[in-house]
């Protein structure tokens, strides 16, 4: 009798648990074809608009931004909090060959002020104001902002068509392909808020023109390039202030026997609006091997101005990271000149950390030595906290 | 004071759970309908966005994990030379610069079981315990 008892007991004890596991093994395959449903659905639905060319999907909005405590040496400034970047990526898939992309950037966290009329002068289509101009020069009113921090920038906005693996197209504004940090440049995912002292200095910070890029397999060696046709430096996005285009060069290469190494070359000629020709050349190379990553860039560029002599600017940087869990770690030498010719060193010694707290958030703390040869410059430190998201993909 | 019981259960927990972590075996699949030859080298190089279609010249629809899953990081540690949390950084940056030639396709495991069983031309990884008798998939390699 107890026996039975203990059986009926046992068995009214196991019952729910194996309703509920019933349960459970519906639900889940309920669940599956539900997934496999939705996932048809979508996947269909994706197609239907790629084979149309539908321009109605969704545009992707994406952005980062990034604040910063820093504290300079220097006479007369003070310990500042520094609302740096808030940029605002919009993308979209037009087809399966076209994409559009664009950066809006927001620096300083811009704040304009009131309109004023003003009355200038209209210089008129020969550019040349006032007595020597052409009789269409005449005043007219415009309106100005009398106050105006920060600046809302268009820091690329361009058009894709991917045609083989190894030719896209590109043509709008973009980032100077040159080296390594020109383009991958974004605080969430650089080491430092302060970059090398040559960047965008001796290659510009982006080209307005039309670009090739694409990689090439040739026996397991991976070679990318981008080569461009642009309206060169110091020109607005509407004309070109000189008949000569600029153009450019990046070749890269990616080495099979160790894996994540790439190096690579860039080259550029361009006539400023000053009447100097600038040829630039640079090599840049990244190692990464186990937690230990190297990156490397030299760049030297020659002037020859309309009047005087040749100078040649150049810049290199050799920085070593070590990554550990979510940290990092690592230093930086940097060495810029203007001109070598003049006493116009500028050489900075960085020690830098940082944490991630996901691998779209992090914090820095970086510390720069600086010392500058132009004794009309003091020599200072800068410190900077700071915290850096990148928001959607 | 704790019991011998809960004092045995700790460790014991703990040494499961490290050896499932050592243990996890990560399936690469494709499409049933795939017959392409695919290298372990050529997973990696898709992965790391230099391969971008297939020999028949169909882009390649690339579908990855979460960098908190497991089977991500033994993935990346093994194919792509780096921890699940460089790897991702490193797709993120590629979006952020506008140079990735063809973003992957973030998902869980189970819908990257799906997706690859649905797409002719997919690749995925998941775990392999996820595989169970999913019809339309065919797996590449197993990882560990």
């Amino acid at each position: 009798m107890k026996r039975a008892i203990a059986s009926l007991f046992l068995a009214l004890s196991i019952w729910p648990c194996l309703a509920q596991s019933a349960t459970m093994a519906e639900l889940e395959a309920r669940l599956q074809t539900m997934e496999e449903e939705l996932n048809f659905i979508k996947e269909n639905d994706e197609q239907a608009h790629e084979a149309i060319g539908d321009i109605k999907q969704n545009m992707t909005v994406a952005g980062y931004s990034d604040a910063s405590y820093i504290i300079d040496s220097r006479d007369n400034t003070r310990p500042t909090f520094h609302l740096h970047h808030l940029s605002l990526f919009f993308k979209q898939k037009l087809n399966k060959n076209w994409r559009f992309f664009s950066e809006i950037e927001f620096e300083d966290a811009p704040k304009f002020g009131d309109i004023d009329t003003i009355t200038v002068l209209d210089c008129g289509p020969d550019g040349i104001c006032g007595g020597g101009g052409s009789a269409d020069d005449s005043a007219k009113t415009i309106n100005t902002l009398n106050e105006a921090e920060g600046k809302i920038f268009t820091e690329a906005f361009n058009l894709d068509y991917t045609w083989r693996p190894y030719a896209s197209f590109r043509v709008g504004r973009f980032f100077t392909p040159a080296g390594i940090w020109s383009i991958d440049h974004y605080p969430p995912f650089v080491s430092t808020q302060e970059r090398p002292r040559h960047i965008r200095k001796i290659f510009p910070q982006t080209t307005d023109g039309a670009m090739v890029y694409g990689i090439i397999e040739i026996s397991n060696h991976f070679v990318s390039y981008d080569a461009y046709i642009s309206n060169g430096e110091g020109n607005s996005a509407h004309e070109d202030q000189n008949t000569h285009k600029a153009f450019g060069l990046r070749l890269g290469i990616d080495l099979p026997y160790l894996d994540n190494t790439n190096i690579g070359t860039t080259l550029y000629n361009d006539l400023l609006n000053d009447g100097s020709d600038k040829t630039a050349f640079g090599l840049h190379a990244k190692l990464l091997y186990n937690n230990y990553e190297i990156q490397t860039e030299y760049a030297d560029a020659l002037l020859n101005p309309a009047s005087g002599s040749n100078y040649h600017m150049q810049g290199y940087y050799l920085q070593g990271q070590y990554h550990f869990s979510h940290w990092n770690l690592g230093l930086r030498y940097d060495y810029y000149t203007q001109d070598t010719s003049q006493a116009s060193d500028e050489i900075t010694n960085t020690l830098f950390t940082s944490y991630h707290i996901t691998e779209n958030l992090n914090v820095k703390l970086e510390h720069h030595i600086v010392e500058l040869e132009d004794p009309a410059h003091q020599d200072y430190q800068k410190t900077i906290i700071s915290i850096n998201a990148n928001l959607g993909n | 004071m704790p019991s011998l019981h809960n004092k045995l259960l700790f460790p014991l927990l703990l040494l499961l759970s490290l050896s499932a972590q050592a243990e996890t075996r990560v399936a690469i699949i494709v499409n049933s309908s795939n017959t392409q030859d695919i290298t372990l080298q050529d997973v990696g190089n898709i992965y790391k966005d230099r391969i971008i279609t297939w020999d028949n010249n169909e882009k390649i629809d690339v579908y990855n994990l979460p960098s908190a899953v497991q089977a991500r990081e033994v993935f990346s540690r093994t194919l792509l030379g780096m921890g699940a949390r460089s790897a991702a950084a490193e797709e993120s940056n590629r979006r952020i610069t506008n140079t990735s030639r063809n973003p992957q396709l973030l998902k869980r495991e189970r819908l990257v079981l799906l997706s690859v069983a649905s797409n002719k031309n997919a690749i995925g990884y998941i775990n392999a315990s996820h595989l169970g008798q999913k019809k339309g998939i065919k797996v590449l390699f197993f990882i560990e």
